[in-house]
């Protein structure tokens, strides 16, 4: 008779649905799903970088092919973009002018990864003096317009399009260190970390298994908001006619001229401007998508 | 006439996986002077009561569903605007929190800080309220306190900011201090000391206190009545003797049960079985029932009410108010 | 806090002499300069060019000269101009540039802030929404793509400024708004974020219960701890605005150091290039210092260090 729910021992408590765990990145990518700005740009971009890395499959003439009775014409079936004062089709120009900055993008932002990444795990990881020697460097570097150094470099040592991105990445590499350190310092005073040391497990399994999967989120989020600041550099340095040079296209090249002429010919300004502007604006929204879906503490609920 | 009365509250939460029903129908009232406990275990809705009544909920994704709070027979603190909150919480109502760590504005000066009821309330100008405050601090045991006046936050250890917490709440002399788990976050040996303090305040200026807390020992030594609270809701109101002597609820007998150092040596602790209950999930009945060892089946129907069963004590056990059972 | 500043002046002293003798060397090593075979040089700027870096001279000797030309602020004579010294060309520009930054900076805090505060009282309303929608847009639209634009609205279709040169008042609102509208979208997330942080800890709700009104939260209680992050980036800004004014400078024709820097770097005047680079090098250096001061004084808990 005395069948209470309170006979029953606290293990036979039943939950009413199956409760099934997430993974940290099972949860993430959930999160970022639902985000539908980050998934469009997500989309747009890798469209975007699709055409551009085909583009001299695509595009309907070569980026220096002047047509020189069709200079500067507008928008029109044949030159869907229009041309410029020298003939050339704007919108090959621009598919080429994307591939260029895709690759900026990529190159640089890998040398800025892995310069940042090795330099803020070694000072995180070995801590004290080489640490605070390593960090002060940063500050210092940190504070001094390493733009000007890039133009610097460019100005005296030439224009070779691989020594841009070299160093573009060599700016850029500076946060990334600076991230990297915090979170392995943090991390390694974590107790799980104490945990599995007390576990014994060797220190190359903590390091690769424990700390690294740890580090990832917050490495891809800056990573990925990396791209779009290394694509700015190498417009604003092609705008001033430090970086690409012709006849290569590229699209900072390209609002240059379409400033330079952009009574006569405003198309010229329009195409690049609003392209890259919107390249820009998706990667800033999917690098803040993926940041707020992996940081575990920025639940909105 | 009663400083505070509190009838029907409901402060619900309107979250992603439901509807929180923190506080559901709380009801009791305070006379001036009086020192009332609220005890209760986390998520018990006895912190939600106090932020309701100081309008600290956040709205949203809170929302005072309905209810009222009368102060000094006058203004319904639930329902006033917040100009007219704004007048008496500081002034007339103080709190003070569980967290003196990060209860304090760490960019302002301890001085700016405590004075500062005083300044917004038209008290007194700023010379005069330097004056209070550096006699508030001296009140509430600060050594030094005309050097360290002029510190910041974290240059104090937890134990002198709750004191610091304290003399801010009680600067302006309100007739009812609102105390949340102020001896919670702090070290065992302050705990006593704040308690101590807070005792001699309350003597002094003679105000109603409501004192918050997990902890059935510090209301057994502080106040005269005691609310138990469960699941959002009140289960049993008692003069504080009478709620440990002759307990008239099963909630408060497994509280009172597992204490400790109440227990004979050398036997497996005493724990209530089960879990409490999920607040966004509608409970009909008596929410403590699936963990009550006299639950039968009419208490899991409603109506569940707090009812009198002795002078100033009452239950809300439909056993015990039907004389089904005595605890 | 005089030990602090004391601190930091010391600190100046080898990042400017590393960049110094870095300088030094670049000027030998880059093709085209006076020490190569090239001698593409208009012979009277040849011999200043000799006199300053004592080309006959051991090459410790050199170094020494030039150094010591440095500490009294020569800066040589330029690549190109054969009656200008670099020092001449940086002071007649610099104040021009001045001039542009301090409007954009004023017009970066002004939008910014007010737009950040506003929508972190306002959260999660079209307030906060749109306003951070429209910094989202400020910061991906970049300002050589911006003054164009501005200039082809407001210059050529609307006509009511001129497209380019620095001589009425109304030649500096164009400029202006393009070099600081970056920095406003940046200036106005961060106040917002940093509003936010603060807004949800618990000391503002002991504000509250003591009766405090919204407007004393925001200015006395939030404001110092919100715009730690917006004063923090104040540091990087400056150096933004610095290389900003190079693109702004160029597209409105404003004769500001900015544009002389771009020229400069074209035309290989390599004398011109490196001045202007220690120049902005001391200028940064003094106005981080400036902005670490004031991030100190608004949080207390770094004072202690």
């Amino acid at each position: 008779m005395q069948d209470t729910l309170a006979n029953q021992a606290p293990n036979d408590i039943q939950f009413s649905e199956a409760e099934v765990g997430t993974s940290l990145w099972r949860d993430a990518w959930h999160r970022l799903q639902k985000n539908k700005m980050a998934v469009a740009s997500a989309v747009i971009i890798a469209a975007l970088s699709l055409v551009s890395a085909f583009a001299p499959w695509i595009a309907p003439y070569s980026y220096e092919e002047q047509n020189l009775e069709l200079r500067a014409v507008s928008p029109r079936p044949g030159h869907w973009l229009g041309t410029d004062a020298l003939g050339r089709d704007q919108l090959t120009r621009l598919l080429y002018g994307g591939r260029v900055s895709l690759m900026v993008g990529i190159v640089a932002t890998g040398v800025a990864l892995l310069i940042g990444v090795t330099y803020g795990a070694v000072s995180g990881f070995f801590g004290g003096k080489t640490d605070i020697v390593m960090m002060r460097t940063v500050d210092i570097i940190y504070a001094l317009p390493f733009t000007i150094f890039v133009i610097l470099l460019m100005v005296f040592f030439g224009r070779d399009i691989r020594l841009l991105f070299v160093a573009i990445g060599a700016v850029e590499w500076l946060t990334m260190a600076r991230i990297v350190r915090g979170q392995v310092q943090s991390l390694k005073k974590q107790e799980f970390i104490e945990a599995a040391r007390a576990l014994g497990l060797p220190r190359w399994r903590i390091i690769f298994l424990h700390m690294i999967p740890n580090i990832l989120g917050p490495i891809i989020v800056y990573a990925t908001l990396t791209v779009p600041s290394v694509m700015l550099l190498e417009a604003f340095l092609s705008f001033l006619g430090l970086g690409v040079q012709p006849p290569m296209s590229s699209w900072g090249l390209m609002i240059k001229d379409g400033a330079d002429r952009m009574e006569e010919c405003p198309w010229l300004l329009v195409a690049p401007g609003v392209t890259l502007a919107a390249t820009l604006f998706c990667l800033n929204f999917l690098g803040d998508g993926l940041r707020d879906a992996l940081d575990v503490r920025a639940s909105k609920d | 006439m009663p400083l505070l009365t509190v009838n029907n509250l409901r402060t619900y939460f309107h979250t992603r996986n439901g509807v929180v029903r923190a506080a559901d129908d709380v009801s009791f009232e305070i006379e001036q002077g009086e020192t009332l406990g609220i005890v209760g275990e986390s998520g018990s809705g006895k912190s939600v009561t106090c932020y309701s009544l100081m309008g600290l909920v956040p709205q949203p994704p809170g929302k005072i569903e309905s209810g009222s709070a009368i102060f000094d027979g006058k203004t319904d603190l639930l329902k006033c605007s917040m100009n007219e909150l704004n007048h008496i919480r500081g002034k007339r109502i103080a709190m003070v929190f569980q967290d003196p760590m990060t209860s304090l504005n760490p960019y302002m000066r301890i001085e700016d800080q405590l004075i500062e009821p005083l300044l917004i309330h038209g008290i007194c100008g700023r010379a005069e309220a330097v004056k209070r405050g550096l006699h508030a601090l001296e009140e509430v045991g600060v050594p030094d306190a005309a050097k360290r006046i002029r510190s910041y936050p974290h240059e104090f250890s937890g134990g002198m900011r709750q004191r610091v917490m304290i003399a801010m709440a009680l600067i302006t002399k309100p007739e009812l201090l609102i105390a949340d788990e102020p001896t919670t976050a702090v070290d065992v040996t302050v705990q006593a000391q704040i308690l101590e303090l807070i005792k001699k305040m309350q003597n002094e200026l003679g105000m109603a206190v409501i004192w918050v807390t997990h902890d059935l020992g510090v209301v057994a030594g502080f106040c005269r009545r005691t609310l138990v609270m469960y699941a959002g809701r009140i289960v049993e109101s008692a003069p504080t003797e009478q709620l440990f002597h002759r307990t008239k609820h099963p909630y408060t007998r497994a509280l009172q049960q597992s204490i400790p150092a109440l227990q004979p040596k050398g036997t497996e602790l005493y724990t209530i079985p089960g879990a409490p209950p999920d607040l966004s999930k509608r409970i009909d009945g008596c929410a403590f029932a699936p963990r009550c060892e006299f639950a039968r089946e009419k208490c899991g129907k409603p109506p569940i009410e707090l009812k009198t069963v002795e002078p100033g004590h009452a239950t809300a056990c439909v056993r015990v108010q039907s004389n089904e059972i005595s605890l | 806090m005089f030990r602090f500043i004391a601190r930091r002046f010391l600190e100046m002293i080898p990042v400017l002499f590393v960049i110094a003798t870095l300088t030094f060397f670049m000027v030998r090593l880059a093709p085209g300069g006076p020490f190569t075979a090239e001698k593409s040089i208009p012979p009277e700027i040849q011999k200043k060019l000799e006199a300053f870096y004592g080309l006959n001279k051991p090459l410790y000797q050199q170094y020494l000269d030039y150094m010591g030309n440095l500490l009294k602020g020569d800066l040589g004579p330029s690549f190109k101009y054969a009656t200008w010294s670099v020092n001449e060309l940086i002071w007649s520009a610099f104040p021009v540039s001045l001039e542009l930054g301090c409007y954009a900076l004023a017009i970066a805090m002004l939008l910014g802030l007010s737009a950040g505060i506003i929508a972190s009282l306002r959260q999660n309303t079209a307030m906060d929404h749109i306003p951070m929608s429209l910094a989202m847009i400020g910061i991906c639209v970049p300002t050589f793509v911006l003054g164009p634009l501005l200039i082809l609205v407001f210059g050529f279709a609307l006509g009511w400024v001129n497209v380019s040169g620095w001589d009425s008042a109304r030649d500096r609102i164009l400029p202006a708004l393009t070099l600081g509208t970056v920095y406003a979208a940046y200036i106005a997330r961060l106040a917002r974020g940093g509003m936010l942080e603060i807004l949800n800890q618990d000391f503002i709700r002991t504000a509250r219960s003591k009766g405090a009104s919204s407007a004393r939260i925001v200015f006395k209680h939030a404001l110092k701890g919100g715009l730690l992050p917006v004063v923090s980036f104040l540091g990087p800004a400056i150096a933004g605005l610095i290389t900003g004014s190079f693109v702004v400078e160029t597209i409105f024709q404003i004769p500001g150091l900015g544009r002389f820097f771009v020229t400069a770097a074209f035309n290989r005047d390599y004398t011109m290039v490196l001045g202007t680079v220690l120049f902005y090098a001391v200028l940064i250096i003094l106005l981080n210092l400036v902005v670490d001061v004031v991030q100190v004084w608004l949080n207390p808990k770094l004072r202690f260090e």
